[in-house]
């Protein structure tokens, strides 16, 4: 009875601590997100690197450089979204997206394969290198390569708390992943601590399609988020 | 205080006192999750539909603008695929091999390289027939042998093949002794070619030239 009494106590007070509100940014003039979009588009194809375009109302992931489309995925689903704290305001119309984001920790690196020449020997004194083995001899090592081949289903941190999460089904956090959040942030919420910002880019793709964008998902390469 | 009470009492204030805890863990874990939040699906910026505005057709010709003119190249690394277009037209495709991706890690030097080829915009700075490749500190300590200190021991006028296009910062579009493996990731960087796509593009893509690799 008085274990029921004091769950009763925690459920009422967590139900009372619905009390802080996200600031909610000035509403965005009608048709203003598409020329936002391009104009931060413009600014992306003005450099020499390699952009994509995620679409998530087209359901789309474009590969872009210059403006040119190098490679166009189509999504099974795609979905931006954020996180919003119990009694909060909800984001207003164009105050998170469009938006240029910069991949900043992939697995890539933690993936490859890496070759550690301990000891070199001394280079062979009165040889001509260009007789010596061509470098191609690398080549047979390298297939290996081919043995782990990339994965279907990962994440990237992004600049400014947000995340793309890239895998099959639903977009974005399973059930479990979004209970671990909430139980977090509610946690944190007790201890007086202010919010994380958290958005994630979420796409559903086919494993061939994730597996193939992969290798581009790299730091510093820059997401267009529409 | 239970050692008087029979065994079957005590499992039972066990089994009570463990449920208890369960239902307060479980209650807990939802008071945490309520008073925290959730996830809200975002609505797309730029909807289709909508008549597009004279100010959103104009900044589209200038992202057009941005596109390369004349005969460029497209490299696809994932699936070494080399294609030349002109003008937006595919003129060619050709199979090529691209970077391993591996890293190359000196322990005595304490160096490291990372053979990716790069990625976004290269432009061609020069062409060259017979080229010559002077190999990096990698080509030796990749072989296990100390790079020499006389510059004539790096030369190499074999394993480029007949044409060499530079893309700056010691990338190359070039040929390879090892035809049999195009198509693969098995380069430190550059991008090999057969012998007769790789004069294709060596006679039809320009110095200055784009090459779009993703």
């Amino acid at each position: 009875m008085k274990t029921s009494n004091t769950s009763t106590a925690i459920c009422l007070s967590a139900a009372a601590f619905f009390s802080t509100s996200l600031a909610a940014a000035a509403p965005a003039p009608a048709g203003a997100p598409l020329e936002r979009a391009l104009e931060l588009e413009l600014a992306l194809a003005r450099r020499p690197e390699l952009y994509l375009v995620v679409d998530t109302g087209r359901r789309t992931v474009e590969v872009k450089v210059r403006g040119v489309v190098l490679a166009s995925i189509t999504a099974e689903d795609a979905a931006v979204l954020h996180y919003r704290r119990s009694g909060g305001e909800p984001a207003a119309p164009g105050a998170i997206l469009p938006a240029v984001l910069t991949v900043t920790e992939s697995g890539l690196d933690e993936r490859r394969r890496v070759v550690v020449a301990r000891e070199l020997r001394p280079y062979p004194d009165g040889t001509d290198g260009a007789d010596a083995e061509p470098p191609d001899t690398a080549a047979p090592a390298a297939p290996a390569a081919a043995d782990a081949p990339p994965p279907a289903r990962y994440r990237a941190a992004l600049d400014g708390g947000w995340e793309l999460w890239v895998g099959q089904g639903r977009p974005g956090p399973g059930p479990l992943a979004r209970l671990a959040q909430a139980v977090g942030d509610g946690w944190s919420r007790w201890r007086g601590e202010a919010p994380e910002p958290r958005t994630v880019v979420g796409l559903a793709l086919a494993a061939d399609d994730a597996r193939r964008l992969h290798h581009l998902v790299r730091p510093g390469i820059r997401l267009l988020v529409r | 205080m239970n050692a008087g009470r029979p065994p079957a009492e005590r499992r039972r204030t066990a089994r009570l006192g463990g449920a208890g805890a369960a239902a307060l863990g479980i209650c807990l874990l939802l008071a945490l999750a309520l008073s925290g939040g959730r996830f809200e699906q975002v609505p797309a910026a730029a909807g289709g539909g909508v008549e597009e505005s004279a100010r959103a057709r104009a900044l589209r010709r200038q992202i057009e603008r941005q596109t390369p003119g004349g005969t460029y190249a497209v490299v696809d690394t994932y699936a070494n695929r080399l294609r030349v277009y002109r003008h937006g037209s595919l003129l060619r495709e050709a199979v090529c091999s691209t970077g391993s991706g591996f890293v190359l890690r000196d322990t005595q030097g304490e160096r490291q390289w990372v053979f990716d080829t790069p990625l976004g915009e290269r432009r061609v700075e020069r062409k060259t027939r017979d080229p010559i490749w002077v190999k990096p500190d990698w080509a030796f300590v990749e072989e296990g042998v100390t790079p020499p200190a006389d510059a004539r021991e790096r030369m190499d006028d074999v394993s480029l093949g007949d044409y060499g296009i530079y893309l700056g910062d010691g990338y190359l579009i070039h040929g390879t002794l090892f035809q049999s493996l195009l198509g693969k990731k098995i380069t430190h960087g550059c991008i090999r070619l057969g012998d007769e796509d790789l004069e294709y593009l060596y006679r039809n893509l320009p110095v200055g030239g784009s090459v779009l690799l993703y």
